[in-house]
């Protein structure tokens, strides 16, 4: 220990020294004799990392951030944006097409086209627990004909004609909601069929697809049903759901359906929607016990082409957040190894003086790990209270509907622990390729 | 306090270079040594080789006990903090700390952040070197000589047992020159500081206690003489026993 006494006259401060501690001679063990913790060493590195940052650059900290938060922001928009995409065919399917259980006529051992007493078995199942609610439809295919110019010169597109109970169909899919021009179905409405803008053409509608040209409200259209009945109706209203596969297809009454088929109180497909709480399985099994010989799907089994395009849809993700995970890493890895070959003296100096390799490599990678952390922050700031809400009000308009950012949590999670990771790696390596470099080298840089 | 045995240094390359070809010598504690020498003769190589920055061809280095070339690399790197100070030619400073952070800054390493104790000597070391009134400017603030003090004063903070000095005064106008040998003659002095310090400048020596002359990498002779060790100057290279 020194101590100072009273400087002398004309001299310097005069300095006492403890007298120094002696070691063992020849068999030194200097892990006891200087016992310094982890905990020590991480203090210490958090404090060199500290001085590093916060005597750096401002102008190059805030970019480096930046440039984390745009490699954090990348990996979740790709992934929620795609799985938007997913979310959105979804949602569509289950609001709009099959609902949450489909139930369709038996087939085995005898294939029947229609489901039976329907009235009774929506009933029944309507007790189950953790339904919320049914609907009935008839699944019928025709031609739909339509003479805009009165001149005979019509057009003729195929479609999918579904029958429907109007009341319950109102409560059950968005298509009464997204009427675009005239008015949805009633329970009367007899003669009355509505068409989706994609197959009724006109303005809004898709150019891609075929369709009656510009049928409107008001317009009579014939129906030739595939079993040979032919129908007139008037076209009631139009709707435009977003969603190609509904947007193409007809909507009639279910009783017009009974007599197109000469059927009464059945059905092609019962559909269940499920309460969010309940579980679809358990329902599935009260359904089966309810009419064993019923076919009862979930929705997912409908997905049919669009399980495709959400398992590529998943790959693409992957490969895009492999992609923007490298990037992260390799900016996080030049920032570093710029930081330590800039302060390749430093380190040589920090180790001469005593400090050891792994405290200095500690203080990059904890550098390395601020700014993956302020990155994080900033990222997730901007996504939630900039993105997020942006595309909610001006969702991307695609076939499959209006897509939005989508978050999934757990992969959003995974993404901070992606790139929290590959910080800690970017920042492992070059500090310990620095830290390692003999001292004399370092310092004069030869 | 220090025993070098036949300690040779070859640098590997194409065309291998003997730095330093078998010295031999011992300094007492509390003793002031100067090596010196002509360019190319050794004397930065050997000073390296006792600070342990780093690693002979062959010999032996006992510091105060402690056969020093056996340790491992992190025991070395302890040994340095915990036992030598070292003070550099180029001032060698760490930009991103104040000069009382830069002087605290091993001992901070060595005992932790509560080491109050430690930060109130670091600021009495920086007053003892002069620089009470410039303990919170960062190192581009200060004077070429002002850093080497700091640097000194940061050597001496864990209450070394060996201050290296490598031509501590190279890039120091006369005057700062001045200021910091009178530094280490008064610190050797008044602390019994043990220190060995390269110098070129044969005017160096009024300083010191002795002078080892290196020449081509062998002891030329040694100058002056220890209390309780006896001096052979012969100038065959060996030095004292």
């Amino acid at each position: 220990m020194i101590a100072k006494e009273r400087p002398p006259p004309g001299g310097l401060v005069v300095i006492r020294r403890r007298a120094p501690e002696r070691q063992p001679c020849g068999k030194l063990s200097v892990s006891k004799s200087y016992p310094i913790t982890v905990f020590k060493n991480l203090k210490t590195a958090a404090y060199l990392a500290y001085k590093t940052i916060s005597r750096g650059k401002k102008a190059a900290n805030a970019l480096m951030v930046f440039i984390m938060s745009l490699a954090f922001i990348n990996l979740v928009f790709i992934s929620s944006i795609l799985n938007g995409v997913v979310v959105a065919i979804d949602r569509q399917l289950k609001t709009n097409v099959v609902s949450n259980i489909v139930i369709e006529p038996q087939e085995e051992p005898v294939r029947k086209d229609y489901i039976q007493r329907v009235q009774e078995l929506r009933e029944d199942i309507g007790r189950l627990p953790g339904v919320a609610a049914t609907s009935r439809h008839y699944k019928l295919s025709g031609t739909v004909i339509f003479d805009k110019n009165k001149d005979g010169r019509s057009v003729r597109r195929g479609s999918q004609i579904i029958g429907v109970d109007p009341e319950i169909e109102k409560d059950f899919s968005e298509v009464a909601a997204k009427m675009v021009r005239g008015r949805y179905l009633d329970g009367t409405g007899s003669g009355d069929i509505i068409l989706g803008l994609d197959l009724a053409g006109g303005p809004g509608a898709s150019s891609t697809i075929d369709n009656l040209k510009g049928a409107d409200v008001g317009d009579k259209v014939e129906v030739v049903f595939n079993n040979g009945v032919t129908r007139k109706y008037t076209v009631r209203g139009i709707y435009q759901t977003n969603f190609a596969l509904v947007d193409h297809m007809a909507f009639i009454t279910s009783k017009e359906s009974e007599t197109v088929i000469a059927a009464y109180d059945s059905a092609s497909q019962v559909l269940v929607r499920v309460e969010p709480s309940a579980s679809e399985e358990r329902i599935m099994a009260g359904i089966r016990k309810l009419s064993p010989a019923l076919v009862v799907r979930p929705w997912t089994e409908y997905s049919g082409m669009f399980s495709g395009v959400s398992s590529t849809v998943s790959t693409i993700t992957a490969v895009i957040s492999a992609i923007g995970l490298v990037v992260a890493a390799v900016t996080i890895f030049i920032v570093i190894f710029v930081n330590v070959t800039n302060k390749r003296r430093q380190i040589g100096i920090l180790k001469a003086i005593g400090i050891q390799e792994r405290i200095i490599i500690y203080s990059y990678v904890l550098q390395a790990l601020f700014y993956a952390v302020s990155g994080v922050i900033f990222g997730t700031l901007i996504t939630l209270f900039a993105l997020v809400p942006y595309f909610a009000s001006h969702p991307l308009e695609l076939p499959v509907g209006s897509i939005s950012l989508a978050l999934n949590w757990t992969r959003f999670a995974a993404n901070i622990g992606m790139l929290l990771g590959a910080a800690l790696i970017a920042g492992c390596v070059p500090s310990w390729q620095g830290a390692r470099e003999n001292i004399l080298k370092a310092i004069w840089g030869s | 306090m220090i025993t070098v045995r036949d300690l040779k240094k070859i640098y590997a390359g194409r065309v291998p270079v003997s730095a330093l070809r078998g010295v031999s010598f011992e300094v007492a504690r509390g003793e002031f040594v100067g090596i010196m020498g002509r360019s190319g003769s050794g004397k930065s190589t050997l000073l390296h080789q006792l600070g342990l920055l780093d690693a002979p061809t062959a010999g032996r280095i006992i510091i105060d006990g402690v056969d020093v070339l056996g340790l491992s690399e992190t025991q070395k790197t302890l040994f340095r903090l915990h036992s030598l100070g070292y003070v550099f030619q180029e001032y060698a400073l760490i930009s991103e700390l104040t000069a009382l952070e830069n002087v605290h800054l091993p001992a901070r390493v060595l005992n932790g952040r509560k080491g109050r104790r430690d930060y109130e000597q670091a600021k009495e070391l920086l007053d003892i070197v002069g620089l009470s009134d410039r303990l919170h400017h960062y190192p581009h603030e200060l004077s070429g000589g002002e850093q080497q003090r700091v640097a000194i004063a940061r050597s001496l903070v864990n209450r070394p047992k060996i201050v290296f000095a490598d031509e501590p005064t190279a890039n120091l106008d006369s005057q700062s020159a001045k200021v910091v040998l009178e530094l280490f003659r008064k610190l050797n002095k008044e602390l019994g500081q043990t220190i060995l310090m390269v110098t070129h400048e044969p005017d160096d020596k009024q300083y010191v206690n002795r002078v080892i002359w290196l020449q081509d990498g062998l002891i030329e002779r040694i100058e002056g003489s220890a209390a309780g060790l006896s001096v052979d100057s012969r100038p065959d290279g060996n030095g004292i026993q």
